[in-house]
């Protein structure tokens, strides 16, 4: 058949597995932001204890992501979590960990140590400090991190399929074992095609999130 | 006005500052200077609280700052620091504006007072809406003046401010703040390391070396009876030059040297007045005694009668506010030993003679050896 009958006969389970890679990473990604975002802040005035955070999830990072997902069935099948989002999710979000709380950590580090001084001098307090000086300045930063994430677990998740959370991997992996090119070709162009949108509208709040001042450079 | 006494701080080992005691008077600017390392800018963050002394007490009108939360103590002083540290995401107006806001003033007065302080600093209007990074470096340390003076505190603390401006901004910078000093009329204590800086500003200088106070007093004084050999060092080879920094044309006005003409007055009838009179300039002055040219009466081997009258329609003049430094680089570089001193707009008010600044460094020699 056409490509084009392909995409009519099979259309609803290729939305509905595009729709399942979204939700994997809607869950995944708020949970990641969860757990790095107090952890960057908790490591970003203490240098020693972020020496060790950073390393630790770098380690976690080089772990191929195929075999966290494998780790993540194992390590939750005790709790009869061992199969679909579980898994798929805890493996995205662990991934998803070093480039949020890394950046929040260098975000919040790379204010001018003149800006922060000025802050102390004319008597703002620490809370002032963090709320209306080092975040607003550091949002850049953490959005790119944010976007980071959420690009690599576009990519990442396609493989949650292997683990029973389907998604576009599945599309992917089904058409590899049935030889059929177009299954494969619409899974990875899909996959694709939504990785370069989110990173497209994430760069946008990125521009809208960002204070005036610091776009305007004369 | 602010006391400092005893005042000692050791970073490990090291004794940054060694049991200071200090009177800095209410009103005056008080220039601290010293090599690096010598505990200038670790004293002037002492009274702010940015560094907490070892031992000693810090008193301003009498209280203790130890009595107060640091914070609040903070809100009361001003504090300028050489990068500025403008906040790139507040317009100008946000960050002049935020001291006043921490201290919940209502919007309007801080309205008046943010567009109040850029007259001040002398940025007009349209600089509120502007943002740090589209301004210049002497744009940037004038908000920065702006900013530390928002909430009016007593205290001014400025750690070389002027140190990353260029010397012909810095220069001009020099000058408005001082403009500035004489309508705020605050309590300054200003960190340098130029000496030519700490001359120019202070009313008063404190000279430290090593975590001591090694002088303290007027800039002439110092300059008069440098205490020892590192003061000396300090002030430099050229140091009765310096002195002579602190000196200004208006005080040394000569109004005999020359006479007066109108404008196109024949040079003949000129050269005549001035051989009766026996002067060598005329000056041509119009009737609102505005300076309109020179005439030098030189020796001349091609006149008949031996001299030669020259006009110059564009002399070199001195404002009254020019120090005899300026003075007598103006007349090693024209030639003159008589340059015309004039007002703002033009007026002549007398004559600056070269002997008259030889005299005066003569009489500064007399003075030292009573």
């Amino acid at each position: 058949m056409s490509f084009f009958e392909f995409l009519q006969v099979y259309q609803s389970k290729i939305w509905l597995e595009f729709v399942q890679h979204l939700r994997i990473i809607t869950i995944s990604i708020p949970m990641a932001i969860l757990i790095s975002a107090p952890l960057g802040f908790f490591i970003s005035s203490r240098p020693k204890l972020a020496k060790i955070v950073l390393n630790i999830a770098s380690i976690l990072m080089t772990i191929p992501s195929l075999a966290l997902f494998g780790i993540m069935v194992v390590v939750l099948a005790p709790f009869k979590l061992g199969l679909g989002m579980t898994p798929a999710v805890v493996a995205i979000s662990v991934y998803s960990i070093l480039p949020i709380t890394r950046n929040i950590y260098t975000a919040l580090n790379q204010v001018s140590s003149s800006i922060v001084e000025a802050a102390v001098g004319l008597g703002m307090s620490r809370g002032q400090i963090l709320s209306q000086i080092k975040i607003p300045l550091s949002v850049p930063v953490i959005m790119a991190g944010v976007r980071n994430a959420v690009v690599l677990g576009v990519s990442v998740a396609t493989f949650a399929s292997l683990v029973g959370a389907g998604g576009l991997g599945s599309l992917i992996f089904s058409g590899i074992s049935r030889t059929n090119l177009k299954m494969v070709v619409v899974g990875a162009l899909l996959v694709s095609f939504l990785g370069i949108v989110v990173n497209y509208l994430f760069l946008i709040l990125e521009d809208a999130l960002t204070p005036a001042g610091l776009k305007t450079k004369n | 006005m602010i006391e400092l006494k005893n005042v000692t701080k050791k970073f490990d080992q090291l004794e940054a500052v060694h049991n200071l005691s200090l009177h800095l008077e209410k009103g005056k600017i008080t220039m601290f200077i010293g090599p690096s390392g010598c505990g200038k800018t670790t004293t002037l963050k002492m009274i702010n609280r940015l560094i907490e002394p070892d031992e000693g007490e810090i008193l301003v009108n009498g209280k203790s700052i130890f009595a107060q939360e640091p914070v609040a103590l903070r809100r009361s002083i001003g504090y300028v620091i050489q990068d500025v540290g403008l906040f790139p995401h507040y317009s100008v107006f946000d960050n002049i504006a935020l001291v006043p806001r921490l201290l919940k003033w209502d919007e309007k007065r801080i309205q008046t007072r943010v567009d109040e302080l850029l007259d001040l600093v002398t940025l007009n209007g349209t600089y509120g809406k502007k943002y740090p990074l589209q301004l210049s470096g002497g744009e940037q340390q004038r908000v920065g003046l702006a900013r530390a003076l928002a909430a009016d505190p007593d205290i001014l603390l400025m750690d070389e401010p002027f140190g990353a401006i260029d010397p012909i901004n810095r220069s001009k910078l020099q000058d408005s703040f001082l403009e500035i000093q004489e309508t705020i009329q605050k309590t300054i204590i200003f960190v340098t390391h130029d000496i030519n800086e700490a001359i120019t500003l202070g009313d008063l200088i404190a000279i430290m070396n090593a975590g001591h106070l090694v002088q303290y007093g007027e800039p002439n004084e110092i300059l008069q009876n440098p205490k020892d050999d590192f003061v000396e060092h300090l002030l430099g080879a050229d140091r009765n030059l310096k002195a002579l920094s602190l000196e200004k044309t208006r005080d040394y006005l000569d109004e005999d040297a020359y006479l007066t003409v109108a404008p196109g007055t024949n040079p003949e009838q000129i050269k005549q007045k001035l051989r009766t009179a026996n002067r060598k300039l005329a000056l041509a002055v119009d009737e609102n005694g505005i300076l309109q040219g020179r005439y030098n009466l030189e020796p001349s081997t091609t006149h008949a009668d031996g001299e030669k009258l020259s006009y110059d329609g564009q002399p070199d003049v001195m404002s009254r506010n020019n120090n005899l430094i300026e003075a007598l680089s103006m007349m090693l570089e024209t030639g003159e030993n008589l340059l015309p001193v004039v007002t703002s707009k033009g007026k002549l008010r007398g004559v600056i003679k070269l002997t008259q600044i030889f005299a005066k460094v003569e009489a500064a020699k007399a003075e030292k050896n009573i």
